[in-house]
């Protein structure tokens, strides 16, 4: 009663200052019925104690719903076509308007009480709010997401009792009840506010908070997840294999996951993409879930300093902004045209999924092999190398003590691979002993040498060949798979 | 994968693999021209030259490369972690060059898994093993600083045979690597840097000309990296994209399968002994490979990597279809029979 007389008072101080309503009851203006004219600058009073639900219509404008009537608009020249509502709004709406859901369905507007459970339904032929449901206030899904597909609305996720939730219903509009909706896949552990578009029968989810006990703290989930909602065959039944599946995507790119939840926040359906405002962010994001593509747009318009509701309707944004100077309230129009080709536009993908997962270790392992491949070969190689010091001969697989015969007998070995035995022989000849003494010396050293090396190594040091040139003339030969360095 | 992504993973993998290319070579003649050898002892798997220098140029390239990627805004990795890092790796250079006694080493492990504590990445669920999941904070710290201890030393153990702990390590960052791929963009550049490290690290220690070992510095500097990444899977803030896969704790033991199995068979035969869990002796089973069946270092390294990537491999896909507890039943099987193939 007391809202009643106090826009009765409001619609006379109007009157009374300048002629911004003009009551002109049921005229038409662009076939819409209306009680008075509003011009736009004069509307700040009725939004002022911000006890409104800005809604979507089914046509090119949109409305404004109040306590007592809706604004309709805008018309040319900003103005708004007031009508009072033909009867009044239900009692059950004791919470400000823009605490209401709102979801547009054919020529309907379908408004949700807070928490779900109670539905209301804003018509424009009647010029009524009506209540629809036979249910009752369930305070189970606060902040869930309130939408239509097909012709059918559903209720996503939300909060109540200590609890995100993640449950689908539907409204029965036969039974006036909300029904329990079954998801399969992998669902989320809760779903309280965060962002959502659907395209293609898919709803995409980002963004939300997620809490599964009262005594744990709220996670802001990172993953986009995606909800297969039914798709209508040409008889127009539900194809029941895939409906209702949700399914992880993968984490979204950074800049998403570091976006604070505030209430300031919007998300927008621009054309079939999601247009992103945060508050104090002077960006503005573009998000194309299906095609993985994620846009910050320099947000040259400021939108994030507006406050309230906001809609887009014909590629125009439109938004309530408030005067913080002068309090007064106004609605200012964003043209969206072009958004997507300004300058600046950094493009980025939205999500990282298990494909990335999967690809990443696909070519880690592509460079592991790599890399025992290499060391294969680098091994190999080195594993041929023998390096001799002045006391002994080292390989990986031991070291062979070596006398002063021993350690010159080998060092020939570093010039050529190929010794003739009267080489060797001129490291064992000594003058004051015989030349058989020196053969046989030379020949037990040699031998001894070789067997060593065979019982460590397990491979000979040299071979002992008939030289091709001579044939009574014997050579050492290396062997093939020994590379002797000095070390 | 984006391009520009792509890009940094090949500069930053060039990058740490040229330097530490440069000062492995670098250090390895410095030690060498004051004659700081690794002793050659009974224990020993190696009879040539080598410095314990590998560590250090692991570690001097690690700050490098995460200096670049800080500079450029494309690596940020927790500052307590960090220092808990360069803790581990200080106590390794100082093992190194003066050998410190066990204990003393024991303590300032501790004290590193405290300052990573810090960090707050720290095992605060057990994710259904015994059926808890949550675990209140002075427990999750203690079991923190338990596991931080056990996997810093178990690398340090399986650091016995040439390029046998690098690669196992390559393997471990691979698959952390892709984890982090798609649930942390700020560490996912460490990765190709520890990679890049390990490779220029390896040219060393399989050249027997200028043999480089990881050393103290080298295996506890990994060890304190590869328990951090493993407290942050198990960190249930963390997102892993396995975890519709794989049970988190099942794949941190399956990363580092060889590691725990060695360490526990190895504590358990010296327990069985009645000797110190900590002495050195020939007991691990890349010893047994090189003594026992006569493999040289590459082949067990090879031989051990392959079974290690196999179970994990094994592991992975088998959680795909079958239940937590048939996968363990399976595994340990696989264990029984590759023990009994290839080390028994």
């Amino acid at each position: 009663m007391i809202e009643k007389i106090s826009f009765l008072f409001f619609i006379c101080i109007i009157n009374s200052q300048e002629p911004a309503i003009t009551i002109n009851n049921n005229l038409l203006i662009e076939n819409v019925t209306y009680d008075s004219i509003i011009n736009g600058d004069n509307i700040s009073e009725l939004l002022d104690n911000e006890d409104y639900l800005f809604i979507e219509s089914s046509k090119n404008y949109f409305h404004i719903l109040l306590r007592e009537g809706f604004l309709t608009g805008p018309f040319s020249k900003n103005q708004f076509a007031y009508r009072k509502y033909s009867k009044s709004i239900p009692k059950e709406i004791n919470v400000e308007l823009q605490a209401l859901s709102q979801v547009q369905m054919g020529s309907n507007s379908y408004l949700l009480y807070p928490g779900g459970g109670i539905l209301f339904k804003f018509s424009e032929s009647d010029n009524s709010i009506t209540r629809i449901d036979r249910s009752f206030a369930h305070r189970n899904q606060y902040s869930g997401y309130f939408f239509s597909h097909g012709k059918d609305l559903y209720l996503l996720g939300g909060y109540g009792f200590w609890e995100t939730k993640s449950l689908l219903t539907k409204f029965n509009f036969s039974s006036g009840e909300w029904d329990y909706v079954n998801t399969t896949g992998q669902i989320p552990e809760g779903i309280d506010q965060g962002n959502f578009l659907i395209k293609n029968d898919k709803l995409y989810a980002f963004g939300f908070l997620k809490r599964t006990s009262n005594t744990q703290k709220s996670f802001k989930e990172k993953n986009l997840y995606v909800l297969s909602l039914p798709k209508f065959n040409d008889l127009g039944e539900i194809d029941k294999k895939i409906s209702f599946n949700w399914e992880k995507k993968g984490v979204l790119n950074p800049i998403l996951n570091d976006i604070p939840i505030n209430l300031s926040n919007k998300s927008l359906r621009l054309g079939k993409n999601l247009l992103l405002s945060i508050a104090n962010n002077p960006n503005l994001y573009l998000i194309d879930p299906e095609n993985n593509s994620f846009k910050t747009i320099p947000n040259d318009l400021l939108l994030y300093k507006s406050t309230g509701k906001s809609l887009i309707k014909n590629n125009e944004l439109a938004r309530v902004v408030k005067n913080f100077s002068t309090g007064k309230i106004s609605i200012a129009y964003f043209n969206l045209t072009g958004l997507e080709k300004r300058e600046g536009i950094i493009d980025e993908y939205l999500y990282r999924s298990t494909d990335n997962f999967y690809i990443f270790l696909i070519c880690g392992f592509i460079l592991l092999i790599s890399i025992i491949i290499f060391l294969w070969i680098f091994f190999s190689l080195n594993n041929r190398k023998y390096v001799l010091t002045k006391k002994e001969i080292i390989h990986s697989k031991g070291s062979i003590g070596l006398t002063k015969e021993e350690l010159l007998f080998i060092k020939y070995f570093l010039k050529e691979k190929i010794v003739s035995n009267a080489q060797v022989m001129s490291l064992f000849i000594e003058k004051s002993k015989t030349k058989d003494y020196a053969i046989k010396r030379k020949n037990r050293i040699t031998s001894s040498l070789n067997k060593r090396f065979l019982i460590l190594f397990n491979t000979n040091l040299f071979l002992i060949e008939k030289s091709k040139k001579d044939s009574r003339q014997m050579n050492y030969i290396l062997n093939k798979n020994i590379i002797i360095k000095e070390g | 994968m984006e391009v520009e992504l792509l890009v940094y993973y090949f500069l930053f993998l060039f990058l740490a693999a040229g330097l530490s290319g440069f000062l492995n070579g670098y250090l390895n003649t410095a030690f060498n021209l004051n004659k700081m050898y690794d002793p050659v002892t009974a224990r020993s798997s190696h009879r040539e030259k080598a410095t314990r220098s590998g560590g250090l140029a692991l570690f001097l390239t690690f700050c490098i490369c995460y200096g670049v990627g800080k500079a450029l805004g494309l690596i940020n990795v927790n500052l307590y972690a960090l220092l808990a890092f360069c803790f581990v790796a200080l106590i390794g250079v100082a093992d190194d060059l003066f050998s410190i006694k066990y204990r003393e080493k024991f303590y300032v492990q501790v004290f590193a898994g405290v300052v990573l504590l810090q960090s707050e990445v720290y095992i605060n669920n057990f994710h259904g093993i015994f059926g808890i999941y949550e675990i209140p904070y002075l427990v999750g710290s203690l079991v923190t600083i338990f596991v931080f201890v056990v996997i810093v030393n178990s690398l340090n153990l399986i650091d016995g045979i040439d390029g046998l702990a690098a690669l196992l390590c390559i393997k471990f960052f691979i698959v952390i690597g892709a984890i982090l791929s798609v649930s942390s963009r700020e560490m996912e550049l460490v990765v190709p840097s520890v990679v890049g490290a390990l490779i220029g690290f390896l040219l060393y220690n399989m050249n027997p000309y200028k043999k480089v070992f990881l050393g103290d510095t080298g295996s506890l500097l990994l060890g304190s990296v590869i328990a951090f990444y493993i407290f942050y899977i198990l960190d249930d803030r963390s997102f892993i994209i396995t975890d519709d896969i794989i049970s988190r704790p099942l794949l941190v033991v399956l990363m580092i399968i060889y590691p725990l199995v060695d360490t526990l068979r190895a504590f358990a035969i010296r327990a069985y002994k009645k000797q110190s869990p900590f002495v050195a002796d020939r007991v691990h089973l890349h010893h047994r490979l090189i003594d026992k069946k006569g493999l040289n270092h590459w082949q067990a390294t090879l031989i051990i990597l392959l079974t290690s990537i196999s179970i994990l491999t094994i592991g992975f896909f088998l959680s795909m279809y079958f239940s937590l507890s048939l996968v363990i039943f399976f595994i340990l099987i696989y264990l029984l029979i590759l023990f009994y193939l290839i080390f028994k």
